[in-house]
């Protein structure tokens, strides 16, 4: 039976992870927004023009 | 005495879609670089790659160590069987589920590999501007050596750091190189808001080696500040250059008759020929009297010259 449950435990990591990585990629920025926090990092405000 | 211009050739500029695309990181010491060095400023080792790159092993080995996971709950449950049957089936249906992550982990590489960039940017704030500045310093100390490498240097890091003092030391750089038309150059990155002597002379060169460049945004630039331009020692000779080119395009004649009218008379025969055929293929157009004005400085100059008969 621990075999079983060690499947299921399995299966449910396995959804889990499945819908973590739905819904990251639903969230995951575009290259512009990474170029956008690239900017922002390398000419803090003030420095910028 | 003027200073003697020097002839060079500049090494092409690999222009990326992303800016993020000219950011290095050194896998052993995590220093960052916008430069092209083979070797890492920091510790020495040939050990740079692209922050994506960085990105993309970040993302795998997340993705590894969960596969590894799901193999380890497979061991376990084959380990906690106690018939052959059981065992088949744990071991069936663990690598099945493993495949099926992995399957679905080979479809999301992409966007967890932007999800690892922007964390990595995030977390190593510090570690990219240490590394812009010891990028800053190689480039001060080139300029002394070998200006040529500084604007280089310049150049590649101007992708990345926008301010006016990047931008004022490219330029001043530029002008003591002699430009030509197979250079390659740009203007719209290099141009600042303060009026600038040096702006101006180059964005007087451009008009004459790269005319393609002389855009709205430059000639808006010289209006502004035309008449400190004027001020300058060839003033007439820069704001009749930027005339010449802007007569290039109708757009710009249709935007700046009165600039273009200002200097239509100091242009030279060639740009003349352009703005006379523009006029010609417009009779509609009046342009400001920029019309009239070009009919009597042809009458007056150009009437009996051949090129000017063939103006289709």
């Amino acid at each position: 039976m621990i075999a079983y449950g060690c499947l299921g435990i399995l299966f449910l990591f396995i959804v889990i992870k499945i819908a973590v990585y739905f819904h990251r990629q639903k969230k995951a920025p575009t290259p512009e927004d990474i170029d956008e926090t690239l900017l922002e990092i390398a000419n803090p405000r003030g420095d910028r023009a | 005495m003027m200073a003697k211009k020097k002839p060079l050739i500049l090494r092409p500029y690999h222009k990326t879609r992303y800016a993020y695309e000219k950011l290095r990181i050194c896998k052993h010491c995590r220093f960052f670089t916008v430069l092209w060095e083979d070797r890492c400023a920091n510790c020495g080792r040939e050990a740079l790659i692209p922050v994506m790159q960085q990105a993309r092993i970040q993302a795998k080995r997340s993705m590894q160590n969960e596969r590894l996971i799901a193999l380890l709950i497979t061991l376990a449950a084959v380990l906690f069987s106690q018939t052959l049957l059981q065992i088949i089936l744990c071991l069936a249906g663990g690598i099945l589920l493993t495949g099926l992550l992995w399957w679905f982990q080979r479809k999301m590489i992409e966007p967890e590999t932007r999800r690892q960039l922007e964390r990595l940017l995030r977390s190593s704030q510090r570690r990219i501007i240490e590394g812009i500045y010891t990028n800053l310093t190689t480039a001060s100390a080139a300029i002394k050596d070998d200006e040529q490498l500084g604007y280089e240097i310049l150049r590649e890091m101007a992708t990345i750091v926008h301010n006016d003092r990047i931008r004022l030391q490219q330029i001043m750089l530029l002008q003591s190189f002699a430009l030509r038309k197979d250079m390659d150059l740009t203007l719209e990155p290099l141009m600042i808001s303060d009026f600038e002597p040096a702006l101006a002379e180059y964005i007087g060169e451009l008009a004459k080696i790269k005319r393609e460049l002389i855009k709205h945004q430059a000639i808006r630039y010289v209006l502004r500040y035309e008449r400190e331009i004027l001020d300058m020692k060839n003033g007439v000779r820069i704001m009749a250059l930027v005339a010449g080119a802007a007569v290039r395009m109708k757009t710009y004649v249709d935007a700046y008759p009165d600039f273009i009218l200002r200097y239509v008379r100091h242009l030279p025969k060639d740009r003349f020929l352009r703005l006379y055929r523009l006029v010609r293929r417009n009779p509609d157009q009046t342009w400001n009297g920029l019309r009239n004005e070009v009919s009597a400085l042809y009458n007056e100059k150009y009437r009996w010259d051949p090129e000017f008969q063939n103006w289709d």
